[in-house]
C-alpha cells in the first residue's frame, strides 16, 4: 500500500489505499507520527475512499493515532469509507471514538 | 588465523611460515600427510596449505581424510604442488581440496588467495552464527507454539462447551486461534455464551483473549449477569494489553425457565435468532465499542433482551465467518448466511453454514479466524427447579412453621442505598449461604430465591418500579434503564437479609428473611390461587421462588417476607 500525507493550511491528510491491514503498520505510523509532530497542523484526516478492506490491526492503528492526536491536543476525522469500510467502524462503533465524515 | 603449512621440503615449509607471520598468522608445519591429518584434528587450522607428492600420505589422500573429519567451520584447503594445474585440478577437487597453485609459488598470488579465503571462512563463520541463531528462535517458538495451543485448547475446550444445547466450529488461521468461545452456568441455571475476537491473528491474539476466560468462568459461576462480566472484562483488557489491542466480543445469555435471551454485542457481527418456525432474524446488533475500549468512550453497557416461546436457535460467528473473500473480492455476507439456513431443520443448520462458508471460498485460503457457535434454545419449567416437599401452599398459612432452637448459625446483613449501589448482592450472599453450608448442591435454588426476593424487595420496595411495564419486550428495557437511573439516585433505604440455619419440623432448612424500608404491596393478590392471566414476565419471579421453597409467607404490609429452604 501507498500512503502519502498532503498538508496545506491546517490540516494534514493521510491518503491511504487498497488493503488496510497489520502489514502497513510502520507506514503508516510514519506518516501519522509526520502529521502530529507538524506544529502547524491542528486537524488530520485520514482518507478512507481508496481503502477496500481494513482489518482488526488497522482499527487499532487508528486508536493508536487518536490517542496521540489527543496527547497533541489535534483533531482526527475519517473520511469517505466505501460501504464495506463503513460497515466495519460501524459495527465496532468508532463512531462514538472519532468523527466520520462521508 | 592459524595456517596449517604440509610440505615435506623444510625450504617451503619455512618459506611459507614466513611468508604466514609476514601476514600476522600464525603456522603450524607438517612433513607429510600423515602428519597433516593428525595437526588437523589437534590443533583445529582455518587454512591449510597442502603439497601433492609427500612420502607417507599424499596431499590428496590427506586431504580425503582431513574431510571426514567433522568440524563445525569449514576449512579450506589449498593445494601447492609442482605438478600441472590442468591436469591435476579435478582430482584435487574431487578430494576435497578447494583450490590449486602451481608450485614455484608466485607470493603476492598467495597472499592474496589467503586474504580471499580469510573473507570466506568470515562469511561462513556469520552464516553459521545466524544458523544458529535462527534455529534457536525457531524452537523457542515452536516450544511457545506449543504451550500457547495447549493452553488454548485447555481453556476452549472447558467443561461449559460440552453442554448438549451446543454446536461449534472454529477454524483458524495459524497455530491457534485469537477467536475464542466459551460457555457456563450460572447458579440459577442461566447458561451464559462467549465469543470473543482479539486484534490479529496467531500467538499474540490468542494471548489477548486468555484473560477473558477466566473472568467469563469465574463470575458466570458466582452468578454474575452478563453486563456486570462485560464491564469486568472491559477493565482487564484495558488494564493488560497494549492501546492498539481489543478484543470484540459477544456474549449471551439464556433464561430457558423465562424465556429470556439478553444479547450483549461490542464490535462482533449481530447473531441471529431462528424461531420454531424457521424464520431467520438478526438481533443483538453491536451497539457498543470492544471490550477494552469501553472504558471512557461509553457510559452504559446494557444487553438487548428477547423473549422467546418455544424452541429456537441462537447462531453466533466471528467477522472471520462473514468477511471470508472469495477469489473475486466478493464478501460471503450475514444476509447470504442466513438465506441458507431459513428452511434447514435446526440440527443441519451448522454443517450447511460450513459448506456455505467452503464453498464460497473455493480454496482461497482464509484471512482471518473464524469461528461459530449454534445455541438451542427451549423453555424448560421443569429441570431448572427441583420442586421442595410441601410446596407453594404454606404461603396462604399466616403462621411461621413449628422451629427447633437456635443451634444453627445465623448471619444478618444491612444493606444501605450506598452499599446497593456497588455490591453485586446476590453473589455475594449465595457464596455466604454457600460457605457456612459448605455444600454447593442448593447453590443453585438458594440463588435463585434469594435473587427473586432481594430484586423484589430492591425493585419493587426501595425504588417502586412497576412491573407492569415489563409485560413488553421494549417496556423490559425501558425497565432495565429506569431501575438503573433510579437505582443511581436513590439517597436512603435499606434492605435486611436475615440467613439462618433452621430445624424446621425435624429436618435442616435455611430461613430467608428479607425486609425492605419501602410501603410494601397487597401480599394477598399473589398468595392465593393464581390467576392464569397473570402476565407471564412480573408474576413468573414469585412463582418460582414458591416452587424452590417450602414455604413462602409475606408479613406486615407486604415489605417482609420469609422463605424455608430444606438442605
Amino acid at each position: 500500500m501507498e500512503i502519502s500525507v498532503d498538508v496545506s493550511n491546517n490540516k494534514a491528510v493521510i491518503v491511504l489505499n487498497g488493503r488496510f491491514d497489520f502489514s502497513t503498520h510502520s507506514e503508516f505510523s510514519n506518516c501519522y507520527s509526520t502529521a502530529i509532530a507538524n506544529g502547524s497542523v491542528s486537524e488530520v484526516d485520514v482518507e478512507l475512499g481508496k481503502v477496500d478492506y481494513l482489518d482488526s490491526s488497522a482499527l487499532g492503528m487508528l486508536l493508536l493515532l487518536s490517542e496521540r492526536a489527543k496527547i497533541a491536543n489535534k483533531s482526527v476525522a475519517l473520511v469517505n469509507p466505501n460501504e464495506m469500510v463503513a460497515q466495519v467502524l460501524d459495527r465496532v462503533n468508532f463512531g462514538k471514538i472519532f468523527k466520520i465524515r462521508k | 588465523m592459524k595456517i596449517l603449512v604440509v610440505d615435506d621440503e623444510e625450504n617451503a615449509r619455512i618459506m611459507l611460515k614466513q611468508m604466514a607471520s609476514f601476514m600476522g598468522h600464525e603456522a603450524i608445519l607438517a612433513r607429510n600427510g600423515l602428519e597433516a591429518v593428525q595437526l588437523f584434528e589437534s590443533e583445529s587450522p582455518d587454512i591449510v596449505l597442502m603439497d601433492v607428492m609427500m612420502p607417507e600420505l599424499d596431499g590428496y589422500k590427506a586431504t580425503a581424510r582431513i574431510r571426514e573429519i567433522p568440524t563445525e567451520k569449514w576449512v579450506p584447503v589449498v593445494y601447492l604442488s609442482a605438478l600441472e594445474r590442468d591436469a591435476n585440478l579435478l582430482k584435487g577437487m574431487d578430494a576435497g581440496g578447494d583450490d590449486y597453485l602451481v608450485k614455484p609459488v608466485n607470493l603476492a598470488e598467495l597472499q592474496a588467495k589467503i586474504r580471499a579465503l580469510q573473507r570466506v571462512s568470515l562469511l561462513q563463520d556469520n552464516l553459521a552464527e545466524k544458523r544458529e541463531l535462527l534455529e534457536a528462535y525457531y524452537q523457542q517458538a515452536e516450544e511457545e507454539a506449543r504451550i500457547g495451543s495447549h493452553l488454548m485448547s485447555r481453556l476452549t475446550s472447558a467443561a461449559g462447551l460440552k453442554e448438549a444445547v451446543l454446536e461449534y466450529w472454529m477454524q483458524p488461521m495459524h497455530h491457534f486461534s485469537g477467536d475464542l468461545l466459551a460457555a457456563a452456568r450460572t447458579p440459577a441455571n442461566v447458561l451464559h455464551v462467549m465469543l470473543a475476537d482479539a486484534v490479529g491473528h496467531g500467538l499474540p491474539a490468542a494471548l489477548n483473549v486468555l484473560p477473558l476466560a477466566d473472568t467469563f468462568y469465574s463470575m458466570t459461576q458466582r452468578g454474575f449477569p452478563i453486563a456486570r462480566i462485560v464491564d469486568e472484562m472491559d477493565r482487564k483488557i484495558k488494564q493488560l494489553l497494549p492501546l492498539d489491542r481489543f478484543v470484540t466480543a459477544t456474549l449471551v445469555s439464556v433464561n430457558e425457565y423465562s424465556g429470556k435471551i439478553e444479547i450483549w454485542n461490542g464490535g462482533n457481527p449481530a447473531p441471529f435468532f431462528i424461531n420454531s418456525a424457521g424464520e431467520v432474524r438478526m438481533i443483538g446488533q453491536s451497539r457498543q465499542l470492544p471490550l477494552g475500549l469501553l472504558r471512557g468512550h461509553d457510559g452504559e453497557t446494557l444487553p438487548e433482551t428477547l423473549f422467546y416461546e418455544g424452541a429456537g436457535q441462537m447462531i453466533l460467528f466471528s467477522d472471520g465467518l462473514c468477511e471470508a473473500q472469495a477469489a473475486d473480492g466478493t464478501y460471503l455476507d450475514s444476509a447470504r448466511i442466513a438465506a441458507s439456513i431459513g428452511g434447514i431443520p435446526s440440527e443441519k443448520r451448522l454443517g450447511a453454514i460450513i459448506d456455505e462458508f467452503k464453498s464460497h471460498l473455493g480454496g482461497q485460503s482464509i484471512q482471518d479466524d473464524v469461528s461459530l457457535m449454534l445455541v438451542n434454545v427451549s423453555r424448560d419449567a421443569s429441570s431448572s427447579a427441583r420442586a421442595q416437599p410441601e410446596f407453594g401452599h404454606s404461603s396462604e398459612t399466616p403462621a411461621e412453621p413449628a422451629l427447633g432452637g437456635g443451634q444453627g448459625w445465623r448471619a444478618q446483613f444491612r444493606f444501605c442505598a450506598r452499599e446497593l449501589k456497588i455490591l453485586d448482592t446476590i453473589p455475594f450472599l449465595t457464596s455466604v449461604v454457600e460457605k457456612l453450608e459448605t455444600s454447593t448442591s442448593h447453590r443453585r435454588q438458594i440463588y435463585m430465591i434469594l435473587s427473586e426476593l432481594f430484586n423484589n424487595a430492591l425493585e419493587h420496595g426501595l425504588l417502586r418500579l412497576d412491573s407492569t411495564m415489563k409485560s413488553t419486550a421494549e417496556g423490559f428495557e425501558t425497565y432495565m434503564s429506569e431501575r438503573a437511573r433510579r437505582l443511581a439516585m436513590l439517597a436512603e433505604g435499606m434492605i435486611e437479609v436475615t440467613l439462618e440455619h433452621v430445624s424446621l419440623g425435624g429436618k435442616a432448612a435455611i430461613r430467608i428473611h428479607i425486609k425492605d424500608s419501602g410501603d410494601g404491596f397487597a401480599h394477598a393478590r399473589t398468595a392465593g390461587h393464581t390467576d392464569a392471566a397473570e402476565d407471564r414476565l412480573y408474576g413468573r419471579g414469585i412463582m418460582l421462588v414458591k416452587s424452590l421453597s417450602h414455604s413462602v409467607q409475606y408479613l406486615g404490609n407486604g415489605n417482609e417476607v420469609i422463605s424455608y429452604y430444606l438442605v
